[in-house]
């Protein structure tokens, strides 16, 4: 098939099938992957928030002896202190990312390297959380222990072991937790985008 | 140039539509496929508008949001039933139907749903009449990677079009 005689046929083919709406709002909302990605970001972002004040709110509804709220509020203050900095971050990102104008390989190149960044901002925000949960873990755990009279002085090796274990596996889980999270929700998109760019090599 | 306004945007693409119509079928194979990817287009170009300051062509500047709209439009993989088969494909209804050309161009199309985003684009500017280096400049790479990568990717067609058993 000779391509360049093609051309002809090309310029003058009927253009039926495109359909020119009279006003933009008759249009869906978009339905491009970028745009599905930013909207449940912002989604997240509320929730991200809401879970963020709702941990607030941990003392009053659990079992925590009033004497370690001060140790909760100590570790839940540096917590919410450096999610304001995610939380901004995350909101800067989902608004600024955009898209299309710039020549293909940059455009692309941005668009990737934007979420792999975002991505690992994910991971810290989650390990962020890590020593929160513990702290809420051994507040609980002292709080059952003064309630039957005892403290942690009191615990058998076994039982001190096992609580090492167990933190340690709950740290284990949620650094692995992260990442596969991040990965179901953004990984195929990243990797498609990789695939493209690499095709733009040079050669 | 000032802020294009909603109709003159419109009026705009309704002047260059067939841009809309082969990149969709470049990218797409189903008609549900394109008339998304239609309107995909159009709401993107829409959100980009401010980034047209008119120094350039609108149908460049079109060139450019359709093609990194479509190569980044990644569809869910699924299994598709409802695509056209070459013997199967229905003749247009067209007043100046040309059996021949028509068929021509509809092996076109589906020989180029074998080939990579990257591959089509190529395909899609030289279509165009586009030079190696305006196609560099919208891709964002070397000429002589345009040239390299478009040659061999006509060759990648030729062979895809002989293998579906098509003879000219």
């Amino acid at each position: 098939m000779n391509l360049d005689e093609l051309k002809s046929a090309w310029n003058t083919e009927k253009t039926d099938d495109v359909h020119i709406p009279s006003r933009m709002e008759q249009l869906r909302k978009a339905n491009h992957p970028l745009d599905k990605l930013k909207r449940n970001m912002r989604n997240e972002w509320y929730m991200q928030l809401l879970a963020l004040l709702a941990l607030g709110l941990v003392p009053f509804f659990s079992d925590l002896h009033a004497s370690t709220y001060i140790i909760y509020y100590a570790a839940y203050a540096m917590c919410l202190i450096v999610s304001a900095y995610y939380l901004t971050v995350f909101r800067r990102f989902y608004q600024q990312v955009n898209h299309y104008t710039a020549d293909t390989k940059d455009n692309l190149t941005e668009i990737y390297y934007q979420f792999r960044l975002n991505m690992e901002r994910y991971h810290s925000f989650g390990f962020l959380l890590i020593p929160l949960v513990l702290v809420w873990g051994s507040a609980s755990v002292y709080s059952k222990l003064l309630q039957s009279g005892r403290d942690f002085s009191t615990l058998t090796p076994t039982l001190k072991y096992s609580l090492l274990i167990l933190a340690v596996g709950i740290t284990a889980l949620m650094v692995l937790a992260m990442p596969a999270w991040t990965r179901f929700y953004y990984g195929k998109y990243t990797r498609q985008l990789k695939q493209v760019l690499d095709e733009l090599k040079e050669e | 140039m000032d802020q294009l306004t909603e109709q003159e945007f419109l009026r705009l693409i309704e002047k260059h539509k067939g841009i809309l119509h082969k990149v969709a079928r470049m990218y797409m194979d189903t008609p549900q496929d394109r008339e998304d990817l239609h309107q995909e287009i159009i709401i993107q170009l829409w959100k980009s508008c401010n980034s047209f300051k008119g120094n350039s062509e609108f149908s460049s500047w079109m060139y450019r949001v359709a093609i990194n709209t479509a190569i980044s439009y990644f569809r869910k993989e699924k299994k598709r039933n409802d695509t056209v088969a070459y013997e199967q494909a229905g003749e247009p209804e067209n007043e100046n139907y040309d059996p021949a050309r028509d068929r021509q161009l509809e092996i076109f199309y589906q020989a180029v749903q074998q080939l990579n985003p990257v591959e089509k684009a190529l395909i899609f500017y030289f279509m165009e009449g586009l030079s190696h280096r305006e196609t560099a400049a919208h891709l964002g790479i070397s000429e002589v990677n345009v040239r390299v990568k478009l040659n061999r990717t006509k060759e990648k067609l030729q062979l895809i079009i002989k293998q579906s058993g098509y003879e000219s």
